[in-house]
């Protein structure tokens, strides 16, 4: 089992990121769509860290014996999922930004092509 | 036939994206050649007026893709529409750009060619006949149908010729190009290449096997390709990363479920 310092250290660990998380939302730095993941990472240590029990489950669900590899276990998959949905983000934005691109070219063209037409001076049948 | 089976949302083909009628300026032949060009100041121009000469009639636009150059300049002083790009965003999506012009434009054949001096004009003509003949959707140019082409390096070579065999494979139809950049489209064929699906990063291949999947005929003529001007994209750990990406592409283009 876990000793009583590394439950207090996960404990600890998992408030400084509630406080940090809940502080860069209020102050506008981080959008809520990205902050409930490390929020959600926050309550699972603070869980881990005051119920035994749930190593005892886990351990028997994934065949890890030692408490701590099923911490850094876990996570591991934590961080791989925030870096994946920060891939699918960034994709996402990817492709805004190329079509946001296109589109102002093909604006400015327009724009351009009206212009020129304005300024051209007025023919017979015009 | 894709335009009339697709649009349903959950499927992967595009539907219609929405143009209005007034948005559109008919091009005047219903002719468009799109050229993408980064930094070609010193050739975009010579190969507008030669693209002129070919199809007199047709509106030739130059996607300035964040040229440092003059390349603006020069291809609108050659005549050229000139779309350009704020920042350098690569050739799948200088193309696209070129694509949804065409769209705005209601052109019906559209034609493509590289900036760099590797395609020669006079093949537009050929593929235009192809098209207007109404035997295909899509028509490629094949350096390897011609005699007189450039023969490229010996590790393209193979890339290239396991992307033909992987494509003539799906296609059930034999492919010896999929990697050219001299293609035709019909109109009907814009309604994919300005979606979102159209893939930007290195179109290859893989647009040739999307297309065949969407129901489009697809043919290739000879087309006399020479080197281009050394620009290549295909450098450092970009071969490694374009045989991955066109591999995954066109894994997944075959997984999509089409209606």
């Amino acid at each position: 089992m876990l000793l009583l310092q590394q439950k207090m250290f996960m404990a600890i660990f998992a408030l400084v990121v509630f406080v940090f998380v809940v502080e860069l939302v209020r102050r506008k730095k981080l959008g809520e769509e990205f902050s409930w993941a490390w929020l959600l990472g926050g309550v699972a240590l603070v869980v881990a860290a005051s119920t035994e029990q749930v190593f005892v489950w886990l351990g028997r669900l994934t065949g890890i014996v030692e408490p701590t590899s099923i911490v850094f276990f876990f996570g591991i998959v934590f961080l791989m999922f925030v870096c994946l949905q920060l891939s699918a983000c960034l994709s996402d934005n990817r492709t805004r930004i190329k079509n946001l691109a296109q589109q102002l070219a093909l604006q400015q063209q327009e724009l351009e092509r009206l212009r020129a037409e304005r300024l051209r001076p007025p023919q017979q049948g015009d | 036939m894709f335009g009339r089976s697709f649009g349903v949302s959950g499927v992967w083909c595009p539907p219609s994206p929405h143009v209005s009628k007034s948005a559109e300026h008919p091009s005047s032949s219903g002719v468009l050649v799109i050229t993408p060009a980064f930094n070609e100041e010193a050739h975009v121009g010579r190969l507008v007026t030669e693209i002129r000469q070919v199809l007199p009639a047709a509106e030739i636009v130059v996607v300035n893709d964040g040229s440092t150059d003059a390349t603006a300049s020069a291809a609108r002083a050659a005549g050229a529409v000139v779309l350009s790009h704020p920042f350098n965003m690569g050739y799948g999506v200088a193309l696209q750009t070129g694509y949804k012009y065409a769209r705005t434009r209601g052109a019906d054949y559209i034609l493509q060619l590289d900036a760099d001096g590797q395609h020669e004009p006079a093949s537009c003509r050929d593929m235009l006949a192809v098209l207007q003949a109404g035997t295909a959707d899509v028509v490629i140019g094949s350096r390897h149908m011609a005699a007189a082409s450039y023969t490229p390096p010996l590790v393209r070579r193979v890339a290239m010729r396991f992307f033909a065999v992987l494509a003539s494979l799906v296609l059930r139809q034999r492919i010896t190009d999929p990697t050219s950049g001299l293609q035709g489209f019909r109109r009907d064929v814009l309604r994919f290449l300005v979606s979102d699906y159209f893939p930007v990063d290195y179109p290859d291949a893989d647009v040739i096997i999307m297309l065949h999947r969407c129901g489009y005929r697809i043919a290739e003529i000879p087309a006399v390709m020479r080197a281009g001007t050394g620009k290549s994209m295909h450098s450092g750990f970009a071969p490694v990363y374009y045989v991955f990406k066109m591999l995954l592409s066109m894994f997944v283009s075959l997984l999509r479920r089409v209606q």
